[in-house]
């Protein structure tokens, strides 16, 4: 059964309410859980790593209910990411090709990729970006947010952080298709 | 470029709604093919999902210190759309399970009575409605089509409007009239200095049917932090609300929890025990009013409340703020504290709040308008949690000017800390070539300083040493006044086998304030300890 997304005033109203409970946070993780992730996953390229970060920002989350003071819900969650993401790495900057396949076989819907040697290449791939970068490509791909709510949270114009998103995709397809041995468009 | 990028946004979001949607015919179809392969990820399983909430439950300290009461899936199958309401254990009617249910009830039909932008109550807002079916919703606001309903509110309708049925199809929750939210239409108490001796203090009072809100206005002496407090017997059937607008009336929100601002000055919703920071002259309202939307709640019921307002000055920690420390303690008495100081445009700033014996503190930055900054819009710290020190790393700081920190708990409990603050001075252009080591934890910055239309050119000397680390591409971004005005790549241009590589960036700026430079340099770097090499950046006008 498909999910309904929650609308924005739902999401507010609940932010409210989870503060007396926090177990009305459910539908926010819920909704916000895949991207999370997805975030995590591509930062880290590791299976255990993207588990650790998600649960560890979800746990801000619900611990930080109070700071959050309205607006796009969506923002404060992935600010939250954001600042954990660069906490991690602040300990530890080795980041290397996905190698724990099997534990992700494991934790993940795999048929839900439709090409997963084409997967692993390009997580490969990202792995090589420079942190910024795969900070840029995790907030647009897998967070799912507008260049304007990145500009805001990486501290950059909507027009700034699309240019360089764009720069960069393009940068990877010619990177992607060198190894794959296909002609860059 | 411009074009493409907004194309390739747009496509991402088309993908979003329909993973087999068609890219924009203008869109590169190389890119557009590109980019539907990159948004693919492995979605994570259930069992995952599951535990990642488990965890995230099992971090929270709960405030008597027990277990959470219980786990929103421990009586779930996957997957999680498919959960189930609780069955009953008795006939009984349990009225705790049915005020939980009745709550959620009104409250998602208030989403649906909620106009758009409706945030400030006025008679306007209200609402009737009416509707014959009936909802079926569980504990966790998941509505779902195959869920059965345990228990039902029903009551004689009198309504006047019709409400449009829920886009999943269940059946409707009727709701009484007197659940629909009131104007705030209550005299306006002031707090003077005159007549309570302070604005600091307690107020004891009482809602009820004929008198629903209480008002209550105050304006700020000085700067500082006011912390509002309230208790009743039973809280949900209280809301406090608060509004600030800033005595330059500039529009701005009120810093620390007070949302809102502006001449209209709407009262918003904030928690319990939430806390405003105030400028001096700022023109202060809190709101104390019933929840007529609680099932609970009766007007011929009268709400006992005390209301505690307590006012903390803020700290000048004037020009010393980043030689030293600064050792505090949070307690009931003074549940946050508030420090201020000044910073120049540019400047690097971290600041760190390290509790003592265990005391997890968490920090907010303010600027002068008391507006967050930088990357702590929500205010949350990025360390916050057990067994962190709260600290904002490296915040680049927007203009020169006064700023303020907040010192506030990171999760439960009070104690002590030392507060530090430390400064990185962006090294200026203006006096002749800046040598930096890149790679660090963040990117050289450089700053010199600059005349609207003035035409200057920077220069990134990559010696020798860079390439050997095989640099391959040199971003130059430019900022002026919070801003980037522009921003050069080089890729096309950098040969390994070169022995020295100058990149000239031109830029034309836009007004007579400093510019920053951050230079960023990519290359195949596969060790932490390759990450090292210098470069060169100068200016000419």
């Amino acid at each position: 059964m498909q999910r309904t997304p929650l609308t924005q005033s739902d999401e507010i109203r609940i932010m409210q309410l989870a503060r007396h409970d926090r177990l009305l946070f459910a539908p926010i993780y819920e909704q916000y859980f895949d991207r999370v992730y997805a975030y995590c996953l591509r930062r880290t390229n590791s299976v255990q790593e993207a588990e650790d970060l998600c649960s560890l920002v979800f746990s801000r989350a619900l611990g930080g209910l109070e700071s959050y003071r309205g607006g796009m819900v969506a923002a404060w969650v992935f600010q939250i990411a954001h600042n954990t993401v660069i906490k991690h790495y602040r300990a530890r900057r080795v980041v290397t090709a996905l190698d724990d396949i099997e534990e992700l076989e494991a934790e993940s819907d795999l048929e839900r990729v439709d090409d997963l040697e084409q997967w692993r290449t390009l997580s490969g791939l990202v792995a090589t970006l420079p942190d910024d970068q795969r900070e840029l490509l995790a907030l647009m791909l897998d967070a799912e947010l507008s260049s304007q709510e990145v500009g805001e949270i990486v501290g950059k114009s909507a027009g700034a952080v699309r240019v360089q998103f764009h720069r960069l995709l393009k940068q990877l397809r010619e990177r992607y298709a060198q190894i794959s041995g296909e002609q860059p468009a | 470029m411009n074009d493409q990028s907004q194309l390739l946004e747009r496509y991402l979001a088309m993908l979003r709604e329909n993973p087999n949607a068609e890219p924009p015919p203008e869109l590169d179809t190389a890119l557009a093919t590109f980019a539907r392969q990159m948004i693919q990820t492995p979605p994570a399983s259930n069992a995952l999902r599951a535990r990642v909430w488990q965890q995230a439950l099992e971090s929270q300290a709960h405030p008597n210190g027990a277990a959470p009461k219980h786990d929103y899936f421990e009586k779930e199958t996957y997957p999680m759309q498919t959960i189930s309401i609780p069955k009953r254990r008795n006939a009984t009617v349990g009225w705790s399970l049915l005020a939980v249910i009745a709550a959620v009830c009104a409250i998602v039909v208030w989403f649906f009575i909620q106009p758009p932008k409706s945030s400030v109550l006025s008679p306007a807002n209200l609402q009737t409605l009416s509707a014959t079916e009936t909802w079926t919703i569980t504990p966790s606001f998941t509505i779902t089509a195959s869920a059965t309903a345990t228990e039902t509110l029903t009551i004689t309708p009198s309504f006047t409007a019709t409400l449009t049925p829920h886009a999943l199809g269940g059946p409707i929750e009727i709701i009484p009239t007197y659940l629909t939210p009131p104007a705030i239409d209550a005299p306006i108490i002031e707090i003077t200095p005159a007549a309570f001796g302070s604005i600091e203090g307690t107020i004891v009072d009482q809602l009820t049917g004929t008198n629903p809100a209480s008002l209550y206005h105050f304006v700020a002496a000085g700067d500082g932090v006011v912390v509002i407090s309230l208790s009743t017997k039973d809280l949900a059937l209280v809301n406090l609300k608060s509004s600030v607008v800033h005595a330059d009336n500039n529009g701005g929100s009120g810093g620390g929890g007070s949302g809102g601002g502006g001449s209209s000055n709407p009262l918003t919703m904030q928690s319990v025990g939430t806390h405003i920071l105030v400028l001096p002259d700022d023109n202060v309202r809190i709101g104390v009013l019933s929840n007529t939307s609680y099932p609970g709640y009766s007007p011929d019921q009268a709400i006992d409340y005390t209301l505690d307002i307590r006012y903390t000055d803020v700290v000048d920690l004037g020009i010393k703020a980043f030689d030293g420390y600064t050792d505090n303690t949070l307690n009931d008495f003074n549940p946050l504290a508030l420090y201020k100081f000044e910073a120049n445009a540019g400047d690097v700033i971290t600041i760190r709040a390290t509790g003592v014996d265990g005391f997890d503190t968490g920090l907010e930055l303010y600027d002068s308008t008391l507006n967050p900054v930088g990357d702590i819009t929500t205010g949350f710290d990025e360390n916050s949690g057990p067994g962190y020190d709260a600290e904002i790393y490296h915040q680049i700081m927007p203009s020169t000017g006064i700023y303020y920190v907040l010192v506030r708990p990171g999760s439960v409990g009070f104690g002590s800390y030392r507060l530090q603050l430390t400064r990185e001075t962006v090294p200026s252009l203006n006096k002749g070539t800046q040598t930096a080591q890149f790679n660090q934890p963040f990117l050289p910055r450089f700053t010199f300083d600059g005349k609207k239309d003035q035409t200057v050119t920077v220069n990134v000397t990559l010696p020798q040493d860079a390439l050997d680390y095989a640099v391959q591409n040199v971003e130059v971004t430019f900022e002026q006044d919070g801003k980037v005005i522009d921003i050069f790549k080089h890729d096309s241009s950098l040969q390994l086998t070169q022995t020295g590589v100058v990149l000239s960036a031109n830029v034309t700026l836009q007004s007579d304030s400093p510019v920053f430079v951050s230079v960023n340099a990519n290359g195949k770097l596969t060790r932490a300890s390759q990450q090292q090499f210098h470069l060169e950046v100068s200016v000419a006008k």
